[in-house]
C-alpha cells in the first residue's frame, strides 16, 4: 500500500465482455469481431497473444469433441480475463481486477454456486436493464468457493494490487425471493400477522448467507493470498430501517478473517446509512457512487459538486476508513474531462481530507462500450494526476 | 358486500420482451421490433384481465420505463440540454428497481398537452377502464429541482407551489382521461408518503393537492399507498379526498385500523415482492378476516404494490389466484 500515490485509482466492478469473447464462445465471431480483437490487442500491447486467441476462436467454431470444446472455451474466457486486466493496467489504474469477465453478472453468478436457490425468470432493474431472479427454497450453503479459481488465475499476472469484488449477503438476500423462510407465513399467519413478517424472514436468510456462503468464500480467498475483498452491496439502502442488518451481515461475513474488507454501494440514498455505518467493524473503505447525481460543470463550489454533498456526513459522523470516490457516471457515454475529475477529487479532499480518497468509477462500467470505458478511465487517471499536482 | 379485484401498477414484461429490450440497448435489435413486442404483450395483458373478469382493467403500463417516466417526458422534467431518459438512476426505496429522477426546473404548467399514451386504454371495454397516475406528492417529492436546497432538503414554499401545480396538471389529465377516453377509475400511486419525513408536515397540503387532482371527476378515485406503514396516518387516512385507499398489508399494520373503517379499502394481499403463490383460499381467508375485523365501506383485493417485481409467469399465476379468490368469495 505504501507504494500507492495520493488519490490511488481503482476499478470498482464489471467491464463489458468483448465481442470476440461473447460471439467467439458461441462460434459466431465474424471477421469484424476479429478485427476488433486485433485493434484492442494492439492498444493493450498484447499483440503476441493475438494469433493464439484467433486460433481459440476458430477452434471453438470447428471443434466437434465436447470435452475439447469445453477446454477451448475455458481458455477463451481466460483470455478475456487477461485482456481486461491489461485494459485496466493500460488505462493506468493502481488497483485492478479482471472486470468480472468470468461472471455472468453480480447476482446470477454467485447464486448459481449456492445450494438452496432456484432461478425463476427475468425482472427489470430499470429502463431495459434486467436480471435473472432466483428464489431461496432451502437453507443456503456454499457449493464451492466460487471466486477462488478466478483469483488463482489472476494472481501473479499483474504487478498492480488486486481487489476481489464479491456480492454481499444482504444484496443476495434482498434480490432473491424468500420462499424458504417465508412459506410458513402463507399457511399459518392471519392477514393481520403479515405486517413485518418479511423483515424477520429476510434477516434469517441474509445472516444464513453471510455465515454459510460469504464468510467461507472470503476465507478461501484470503488463505490463497487475496489481500483485499470488496463486498458489493448495491441493495444496502433498499429499506431505510434495515441498515443494521446490512452492517450485521458485513460484520458476520468478515468475522475472524485476516483480510482487508471494503464495501461498495451505489444508487442509494446514503443519508439513511448514518449513523449505522459506525457499527461496521474494520471496514477499510466505503466506495460509493457520486458522479451520477453531480453536474458536469468545473469547479469545487457546492453548486458545481452537488453530487458530493453527502460527503459532509462522513465528516459530521467522523466515520473512519477511506472513501472510494465515484467520479465517472457509468450511465452515460459522456467522457468526463480530466479537469472535471480533478475538481471532484479536490472537492472531496477539501471535505474529508485527501489522504482518505481513492478514485474510481461510480460503479462497474459494464453498460458502456469498451471504447467509452477506456476513455473514461484514462481521463480518471489523468484527473487524479491533475489533482495531485494541485495539492503539491 | 360485493368484493372487487383489480391491478394497480406496472406489470412485468415477459422474459422475451426483456431480452429484446436488452438487445435493443446493445444495438442488436430495432426499437420498432422492441415496441411491437410490447404492443403485443399489452394487448395480451388487457385480454387476460378481461378474461379473469377483473372489475377494472388497465393497460399494464408495459411501455413505462418507470412509474414517473411518461409524466417526466411529457412535462420535460429534466436538466438543460438533457432529456427525461438521462435523468439520474435512483433507487425506488423498498425494491431493487430504479427510476430516473425527474428534475423540475421551474413552476409546472400544463402547456405540453396529454401526459400519458391512451392508445391501449381505448381498447378496454367502457365501464372498466382504469388509468394509473402518480400522486401529486409522489411526482414532486421524488423529483429534484427548484424545490430542493443544495443539501437536498425541501424548500417549503416552493414545494407547496409545485405540489399544487402538479395537482392541477394531474386533474386536467384525469379529466381528459374521463371525458375523452371514458376512463371510469383513476388511481394515484403513492410510493413515498409512507416513509417521507415530510409527509406529516405537508399533510394539509397533500390533502389539498388530492382535492385538486380529483376535482369534478365522476370516475372512481383511489390513492394506493405502499413502501411503509401508513397506519400512522390514522384516523386522517379516512378523510382523504379520494374514494378508496390502498394499503400494503406486508408493510402497513392493519391491526391499527378501526372497526367500521370509513372508506373503501384496497387491501394489498397479493405480495408482488415474493414468488410464493398465494392460494385462492388463503386470499379469500384474508378478505374474510378484514371484513370481520375492519368492516370497511367496501373492499377490493389487489397486489400490495405493482406486480413488476416478479417474472411475468408468476405475476399471471398470482393474478389468476386473485381472481379465483374473488370468485370463491362471491360464491
Amino acid at each position: 500500500m505504501s507504494n500507492l500515490p495520493l488519490f490511488p485509482t481503482q476499478e470498482i466492478g464489471s467491464l463489458q465482455k468483448p465481442v470476440w469473447r461473447v460471439k467467439g464462445l458461441t462460434g459466431n465471431a465474424s471477421e469484424k469481431d476479429i478485427e476488433e480483437l486485433k485493434k484492442w490487442y494492439d492498444t493493450l500491447k498484447l499483440q503476441d497473444r493475438t494469433r493464439h486467441v484467433i486460433k481459440l476462436i476458430e477452434g471453438i467454431k470447428n471443434e466437434k469433441d465436447k470435452e475439447k470444446l469445453v477446454h477451448l472455451k475455458k481458455q477463451l474466457k481466460e483470455e478475456s480475463q487477461i485482456s481486461a486486466l491489461r485494459f485496466l493496467e493500460e488505462a493506468g489504474l493502481d488497483i485492478i481486477y479482471d472486470g468480472e469477465q468470468t461472471r455472468v453478472e453480480m447476482y446470477e453468478d454467485p447464486i448459481s454456486d449456492i445450494n438452496g436457490f432456484k432461478f425463476l425468470g427475468l425482472v427489470r432493474a430499470f429502463d431495459v436493464m434486467k436480471y435473472r431472479k432466483a428464489a431461496c427454497i432451502d437453507e443456503p450453503s456454499l457449493k464451492l468457493p466460487y471466486h477462488l479459481n478466478e483469483f488463482l488465475f489472476l494472481r501473479g499476472k499483474t504487478n498492480q494490487e488486486l481487489k476481489v469484488p464479491i456480492t454481499g449477503a444482504y444484496t443476495l438476500a434482498e434480490w432473491s425471493y424468500n420462499e424458504h423462510y417465508g412459506k410458513k407465513n402463507l399457511k399459518d399467519l392471519s392477514v393481520f400477522d403479515l405486517f413485518g413478517s418479511e423483515k424477520v424472514d429476510r434477516r434469517e436468510m441474509a445472516l444464513a448467507i453471510a455465515k454459510n456462503v460469504i464468510r467461507p468464500n472470503i476465507k478461501a480467498l484470503a488463505e490463497n493470498g487475496a489481500k483485499w475483498v470488496q463486498i458489493d452491496e448495491p441493495a444496502a439502502t433498499t429499506y431505510p430501517d434495515e441498515v443494521d442488518l446490512v452492517v450485521e451481515t458485513f460484520n458476520e461475513s468478515v468475522k475472524g478473517l485476516n483480510v482487508k474488507a471494503s464495501i461498495h454501494m451505489c444508487f442509494s440514498d446514503y443519508k439513511v446509512f448514518f449513523p449505522g455505518i459506525l457499527e461496521m467493524k474494520n471496514c477499510f473503505q466505503y466506495a460509493w457512487e457520486f458522479a451520477n447525481a453531480d453536474t458536469t460543470n468545473f469547479g469545487v463550489s457546492n453548486g458545481a459538486r452537488v453530487g458530493y454533498k453527502v460527503l459532509d456526513l462522513f465528516k459530521e459522523y467522523d466515520v473512519p476508513g477511506t472513501i472510494g470516490l465515484g467520479v465517472l457516471n457509468v450511465h452515460s457515454d459522456f467522457i468526463e474531462p480530466p479537469e472535471l475529475v480533478r475538481d471532484r477529487i479536490l472537492y472531496a479532499a477539501k471535505v474529508v481530507g485527501g489522504d482518505r480518497i481513492y478514485v474510481n468509477p461510480d460503479c462497474g462500467l459494464r453498460t458502456r462500450s469498451l471504447d467509452v470505458a477506456f476513455a473514461k478511465l484514462q481521463n480518471m487517471v489523468r484527473g487524479a494526476k491533475l489533482a495531485r499536482e494541485v495539492l503539491k | 358486500m360485493q368484493i372487487e379485484a383489480y391491478l394497480n401498477g406496472i406489470l412485468p414484461r415477459s422474459d422475451y420482451a426483456l431480452d429484446i429490450g436488452s438487445r435493443w440497448l446493445k444495438g442488436r435489435e430495432t426499437k420498432e421490433n422492441f415496441h411491437k413486442v410490447l404492443e403485443k404483450e399489452t394487448e395480451e395483458v388487457i385480454q387476460l384481465q378481461e378474461r379473469l373478469n377483473l372489475d377494472y382493467v388497465f393497460d399494464g403500463q408495459l411501455f413505462w420505463d418507470d412509474f414517473l417516466r411518461q409524466i417526466a417526458q411529457a412535462l420535460h422534467l429534466h436538466r438543460e440540454n438533457s432529456n427525461a431518459d438521462e435523468n439520474p438512476v435512483t433507487r425506488q426505496i423498498y425494491t431493487n428497481t430504479f427510476y430516473r429522477k425527474p428534475f423540475i426546473p421551474m413552476r409546472l404548467d400544463n402547456s405540453y398537452g396529454a401526459l400519458i399514451d391512451t392508445k391501449f386504454i381505448d381498447k378496454i371495454p367502457k365501464g372498466r377502464r382504469k388509468a394509473i397516475l402518480p400522486s401529486p406528492f409522489a411526482l414532486v417529492y421524488l423529483s429534484d429541482g427548484i424545490h430542493r436546497k443544495e443539501n437536498g432538503e425541501v424548500n417549503n414554499d416552493i414545494f407547496i407551489e409545485l405540489l399544487l401545480d402538479a395537482a392541477n396538471i394531474l386533474n386536467e389529465e384525469s379529466q381528459r382521461l374521463e371525458k375523452i377516453h371514458n376512463v371510469s377509475f383513476i388511481q394515484f400511486n403513492e410510493p413515498c408518503m409512507a416513509y417521507a419525513e415530510e409527509t406529516k408536515r405537508f399533510w394539509d397540503n397533500i390533502v389539498e393537492s388530492l382535492k385538486i387532482a380529483t376535482k369534478e371527476l365522476k370516475a372512481v378515485t383511489s390513492l394506493h399507498l405502499y413502501n411503509g406503514d401508513v397506519s400512522k396516518f390514522l384516523p386522517e387516512l379516512e378523510d382523504l379526498p379520494v374514494q378508496r385507499v390502498g394499503v400494503d398489508v406486508y408493510t402497513t399494520n392493519i391491526r391499527k385500523f378501526p372497526a367500521d373503517f370509513e372508506k373503501f379499502l384496497e387491501a394489498g394481499v397479493v405480495n408482488s415482492k415474493n414468488s410464493l403463490i398465494e392460494e385462492p383460499e388463503v386470499i379469500a381467508g384474508y378478505a374474510e378476516q378484514i371484513l370481520e375485523k375492519i368492516n370497511p365501506k367496501g373492499l377490493a383485493l389487489v397486489p400490495n404494490r405493482p406486480l413488476e417485481l416478479v417474472p411475468q409467469n408468476i405475476a399471471i399465476k398470482k393474478l389468476e389466484n386473485l381472481a379465483k379468490a374473488v370468485h370463491l368469495l362471491r360464491g
